[in-house]
């Protein structure tokens, strides 16, 4: 009988337990959601660094193992705890680092592409102002225009940007150039236009029916955007292309000039779909297979950003036999780059800012970009580059007028570009299909103007200009 | 002794009510911030009232996905249900149970990213499917599987149903087990076939293993994500979209959380849909 006893004492100790767990647990979440969680107070026994990347493919790893030798070497006491979250482009990082600044738990610092993306964080009021870092470095001296702006919202630094890539890059097979005599025919890619390139490319087709004129990867979609993305500048130049992301035109107007440059290159897409010009096993590769296929010869042509270039390096294909590169078009550099910030509430602040100088000194970038394949943000470090296509690139970098990329965070919100990416598939594998292609463009610039204005875009860049993109050269 | 205190039952009950409170503040949150202005980092659950979901169906891409997602359903939920049946019965019936189960349970034990990632390879137009079919002198039947729009939906489909088949074997295993075996001697001596025994006594028994099969694979196909996202990201074009990814890219990758939410409760109402009548016939039969 006892035994009974305690035990329904028991029970009802366990029950009126649960039920406080239960009641804690509601309170608890309605109440973190209303307040703002407390920083921590205790401070943590050894300095550290709470660090998240999205570099984790070979080559990219050892980039930034580069970077952490150099901060290492300046700061040995401070330990570097790294959280590599595996994923093209952070898609998973992102969702895991908005998590722990919703939460009150930030990180010390994370990598982020400049430019929208950035802003997205500092606009939620996520990051502190890193002013004294690029202060202390004299980064504005040396660091262009429109990467400065990347990095600058309302007159104030948010991130240190570690590298370059350059997103309008044209990739070819030279032995089905010289076979077809294409330079010597059509000119050097880097004046070609919208028409001379799809000229080109039917070339190509007709001459070498085996071989694919333009490669293409649309399995993750936005390869097809990046295209999009680098033909818009081609046929519009960079201010109907900043005018586009950035959504500061009448788009409600179907008049406006931008949309004749938008339209003209989404008839481009459906043509080179329609037409058979992209391989036909686009819509089941991703963008390195798609680059595989110019060295192996099954592609003539490759729009790409220049992270093929490291691509083709790792897979040691031969240039000047297998590969080439032009700038397409040489006059512009559509520019995406990967930063570092500092987090408001950040656990080790003077971590983030000896970090954050690491990230912004000569050496830093010299090393990283080295082993990373792009070229480094700052113009004064000039590294003794291993391959032939870098050192046009970097020289671009000095003297062509600069624009932000869109698909790759730099001058448009995500959602517009998320939405972009599947309105431009769609008209791509329905002009495939056969469909009519006139018919086909209207109805793309109908959801794109739907999209606009269902993303807000241009009001996420209320109060900017587009001067404030483009570094004129 | 088995007659136990109300206090005994609801030490009993605590975990699961536990699990429900918890489970049913996520859904309540997850309504709410649907019609909130929540469509960035920033956390914000201004009251909107319906604008999202007004929204959302003027969005075309939601009737595609919602299109995909009830022609997977249909396609993926009869043929997997009746196939388990099928193949459990005759893994009962030839006693080769350990083999069986085996073959058919290994696909369910692979995790949906592994097995659209080899799926990709196999489909590809120089993979294993077509290199297969030309071997076979089947040429005519070669296909871009996942690259061409109208067959790209059904691949993936097919995809699930392989994976699935091994779960619905096994419940229905359990089900054909439970026929009483007399019934099926009787028939035996009878004369009736093997195909007859099947018909007109195995299927009306194993009911309520539909009853269970049923439901579960509705509700899998309904919350596909994984396989979508791995092999296809909703291409080409809009072909394989379905609502799962549809509210991952708009809440995570577009930060428009709020209209993520959206689909999440659309999801989450069509499940409705499946499961009270599935637990309606279940309560039907208990209380009879």
């Amino acid at each position: 009988m006892s035994l009974r006893k305690a035990a329904v004492k028991t029970s009802t100790i366990i029950i009126i337990a649960l039920v406080l767990i239960i009641i804690a647990a509601i309170a608890g979440y309605y109440a973190g959601a209303a307040v703002a969680p407390a920083p921590p107070t205790t401070p943590p026994p050894k300095p550290q660094l709470i660090i998240y990347h999205w570099w984790t493919a070979g080559g990219e790893k050892e980039a930034i193992d580069a970077v952490f030798s150099v901060f290492k070497e300046a700061n040995p006491e401070i330990e570097i705890v790294e959280n590599p979250v595996a994923g093209g482009a952070g898609a998973v990082m992102k969702a895991v680092i908005w998590g722990l600044l919703a939460s009150g738990t930030p990180p010390d610092t994370f990598q982020v592409h400049a430019g929208g993306e950035l802003k997205e964080y500092v606009d939620a009021g996520y990051l502190d102002v890193v002013d004294s870092v690029w202060d202390e470095l004299g980064l504005e001296d040396v660091i262009p225009g429109t990467l400065q702006a990347m990095c600058k919202f309302e007159g104030h630094y948010y991130a240190v940007p570690i590298n370059v890539h350059r997103s309008n890059v044209l990739w070819y097979n030279p032995k089905i150039f010289d076979e077809l005599g294409i330079i010597d025919k059509f000119g050097d890619p880097r004046t070609w236009d919208l028409d001379k390139f799809i000229e080109v490319a039917r070339y190509i087709k007709e001459n070498k029916p085996d071989v694919a004129p333009i490669a293409m990867a649309s399995r993750n979609k936005w390869p097809l955007t990046h295209l999009f993305e680098v033909l818009l500048v081609l046929r519009g130049g960079p201010e109907v292309y900043a005018k586009f992301w950035t959504g500061m035109f009448d788009y409600k107007n179907p008049a406006d000039p931008v949309w004749a440059a938008v339209k003209d290159v989404l008839k481009a897409l459906a043509i080179m779909a329609k037409e058979g010009l992209f391989n036909a096993n686009h819509p089941e590769l991703t963008w390195d297979q798609a680059a595989a296929l110019v060295y192996q010869g099954k592609a003539a042509m490759y729009v790409h950003g220049d992270w093929v270039a490291g691509y083709f390096m790792s897979v040691e294909a031969k240039y000047g036999e297998e590969w080439s590169a032009a700038p397409f078009p040489k006059a512009v550099f559509i520019l995406l780059s990967d930063s570092f910030n500092m987090p408001k509430n950040a656990p080790h602040p003077d971590a983030v800012t000896a970090w954050l100088k690491a990230v912004g000194s000569s050496e830093g970038q010299e090393k990283f970009n080295l082993i990373k394949g792009s070229i480094p943000a700052r113009v004064d470090v000039a590294p003794a580059y291993p391959d032939p296509y870098r050192p046009e690139t970097a020289d671009d970098f000095k003297k062509s007028t600069l624009v932000p990329s869109a698909v790759h965070g730099g001058i448009s919100k995500e959602a517009f570009v998320t939405e972009m990416h599947n309105i431009v598939t769609s008209l791509a594998t329905s002009a495939a299909t056969g469909a009519d292609i006139d018919t086909l463009v209207d109805a793309s610039i109908t959801q794109i103007m739907q999209a606009i204005d269902r993303t807000g875009l241009p009001d996420f860049w209320k109060g900017y200009t587009i001067d404030y993109f483009i570094t004129k050269r | 002794m088995i007659a136990s205190s109300l206090k005994e039952k609801l030490i009993f009950l605590a975990p699961i009510l536990l699990i429900t409170v918890i489970l049913y503040i996520m859904i309540a949150t997850s309504i709410y911030v649907s019609m909130s202005d929540w469509r960035s980092y920033k956390i914000s659950l201004n009251f909107v009232g319906l604008r999202n979901y007004i929204e959302l169906f003027s969005n075309p891409r939601f009737y595609a996905a919602l299109r995909n997602n009830i022609i997977w359903i249909a396609l993926f939920m009869i043929p997997t249900s009746f196939l388990g049946l099928v193949l459990a019965y005759i893994m009962v019936s030839t006693g080769k149970e350990l083999i069986f189960r085996t073959v058919f349970l290994l696909p369910t034990a692979i995790s949906m990213t592994v097995a659209g990632t080899l799926w990709v390879w196999m489909y590809a137009s120089e993979g294993a499917v077509n290199t297969l079919l030309k071997a076979f002198n089947l040429s005519f039947l070669t296909k871009p599987w996942i690259s061409d729009p109208s067959t790209a939906l059904y691949a993936l489909i097919f995809v699930t149903i392989w994976q699935y088949l091994g779960f619905a074997v096994i419940i229905f295993e359990a089900a054909i087990k439970g026929i009483d075996p007399s019934l099926i001697e009787a028939a035996q001596i009878d004369g009736a076939s093997s195909l007859r025994i099947f018909w007109d006594i195995v299927v009306p028994q194993v009911r309520h293993g539909f009853l269970v099969a049923v439901p579960l694979l509705a509700l899998s196909a309904l919350k596909i994500f994984d396989i979508v996202y791995v092999a296809t990201r909703g291409g080409p074009g809009l072909a394989t979209d379905v609502l799962g990814y549809f509210m991952w890219e708009t809440a995570f990758w577009g930060r428009f959380m709020a209209d993520g939410a959206a689909i999440a409760t659309i999801i989450f109402a069509i499940s409705l849909g499946i499961v009270i009548p599935y637990a309606l016939i279940a309560l039907r039969r208990w209380f009879r």
